[in-house]
């Protein structure tokens, strides 16, 4: 439960939950958009998130589908990881989604809640950046779809108000090879000390990975390394000295184990994105 | 849109009967279960989203009560383990020894009645796949897939 008295706004649309947002913003309150409300309410549980005025996104029916058109798949921001999971179509984010926490949760989570919250792994996006994945976020001054590439750094690059509506992917990118991989330290209903999706597009492999480091990764001139010649374990090395980044180290696993699972999982995905071509 | 400040009544709709209740915002599901209504066969243990005793279902779908909010439940119907009686489900575990001390068995009821009403003859990993939602302590994993497998009618040496 929350121990303090929070104010609860249910929106019925997304400029409602806009406007609520702003309203409690001007009123000096501290509101956040909910959805799914697993992070939020255990965190505010431990106190370690109070927000003041909840605005709940899930009864709005346009973040609620699953559509395609105009050779774009659209997943609202309100569709749960299982509804994700059964509908298929992205075979990589059934694959990734379907990876996360336990059924009954994902029967609560939604992407939404999963590529904004406030957990560091945030698995769901990685299928929508290596399948060139767009965003459609809305807030006080319209709404506006950017490219993950332009709107994803680390963390969705929100302003202040502003929420997700939708995740985006090209149909053409739907069907294409791909590769999945998840490894935690004991149970599978774990956060992940690696996650890795690769996809083979017609322009070359892409990876993108969770749980090695501090935020979701993909990163484009490292890969060129992944296209190259050489070995399959030659390529992974030459790769993963290609990311700038630091490796995690916390207690559930140091660097050199994260950078080791890395390793292996780039290869085993060069070794079969190539077998299967 | 509606907007719900301080203490509340609101309507709900549990074990198919309408039952108001007075609520904060920030109350769980399973608190208002527990607490409020007396429906203490949902239990309450990890409170973290973690463990599956305090599964109900929410219009059909499981889910942990311990995270979700009494206000989502407005306008669906809430089924706890009040709500069956006599089902195949809790049948099997019985015949099947599919429990132990029982704090775990209410959530694992109603996950795997959820389980049956939506696929009616499941497979061993789609059972494992929505079971590894709820934890056991003491009977262990077989039985309870045992029980499952009984009430789905499938022989349980397949």
């Amino acid at each position: 439960m929350i121990a303090y008295d929070v104010v609860y706004v249910r929106a019925d649309s997304v400029d409602e939950a806009v406007t609520a947002w702003q309203q409690a913003h001007a009123d000096g309150l501290k509101p956040a958009y909910l959805s799914g409300g697993t992070e939020l309410l255990t965190a505010a549980r431990e106190n370690r998130n109070r927000p003041d005025v909840l605005v709940d996104l899930k009864r709005i029916g346009a973040l609620r589908s699953v559509t395609e058109s105009e050779g774009t798949l659209r997943v609202g921001a309100c569709v749960t990881l299982t509804e994700v999971v059964e509908d298929g179509r992205f075979g990589l984010l059934s694959r990734a989604a379907g990876g996360i926490a336990d059924r009954s949760v994902r029967n609560s989570i939604t992407i939404g809640g999963n590529v904004c919250g406030m957990l560091p792994y945030r698995e769901a996006l990685l299928p929508f950046l290596v399948a060139d994945g767009s965003a459609t976020v809305a807030g006080p001054d319209g709404t506006r779809s950017e490219t993950l590439e332009q709107l994803f750094s680390k963390r969705l690059l929100l302003k202040p108000g502003e929420l997700l509506v939708s995740l985006s992917v090209p149909s053409a990118l739907l069907r294409a090879a791909c590769w999945y991989r998840r490894r935690e330290r004991d149970a599978r209903v774990d956060y992940p000390l690696l996650t890795l999706c690769a996809l083979a597009a017609p322009g070359g492999r892409r990876m993108a990975v969770s749980g090695a480091f501090a935020y979701p990764l993909r990163d484009r001139p490292a890969e060129a390394a992944l296209n190259g010649n050489g070995s399959p374990g030659e390529r992974a090395a030459a790769f993963v000295a290609g990311l700038p980044n630091a490796i995690r180290s916390d207690m559930r696993a140091g660097a050199g184990y994260r950078r080791a699972l890395l390793l292996r999982a780039v290869e085993d995905a060069i070794i079969e994105l190539e077998a299967g071509s | 849109m509606k907007r719900y400040q301080g203490v509340s009544e609101i309507e709900l709709h549990i074990n198919g009967r309408p039952r108001r209740v007075t609520i904060r915002p920030g109350d769980t599901l399973l608190r208002t279960l527990r607490e409020t209504l007396g429906l203490v066969g949902t239990k309450m243990g990890c409170e973290n989203g973690d463990c599956g005793a305090c599964t109900v279902l929410l219009d059909g779908v499981p889910i942990k009560s311990c995270i979700t909010l009494t206000l989502d439940a407005e306008g669906r119907d809430v089924t706890t383990i009040e709500g069956l009686s006599d089902s195949p489900i809790q049948r099997a575990f019985i015949e099947s020894y599919g429990f132990q001390c029982g704090f775990c068995t209410p959530g694992m009821i109603l996950n795997a009645h959820a389980l049956l009403q939506s696929n009616p003859s499941p497979g061993a990993e789609t059972v494992r796949s929505w079971m590894e939602s709820n934890l056991c302590r003491c009977t262990g994993y077989e039985p309870i897939e045992n029980a499952i497998r009984m009430a789905a009618g499938i022989d349980s040496r397949e």
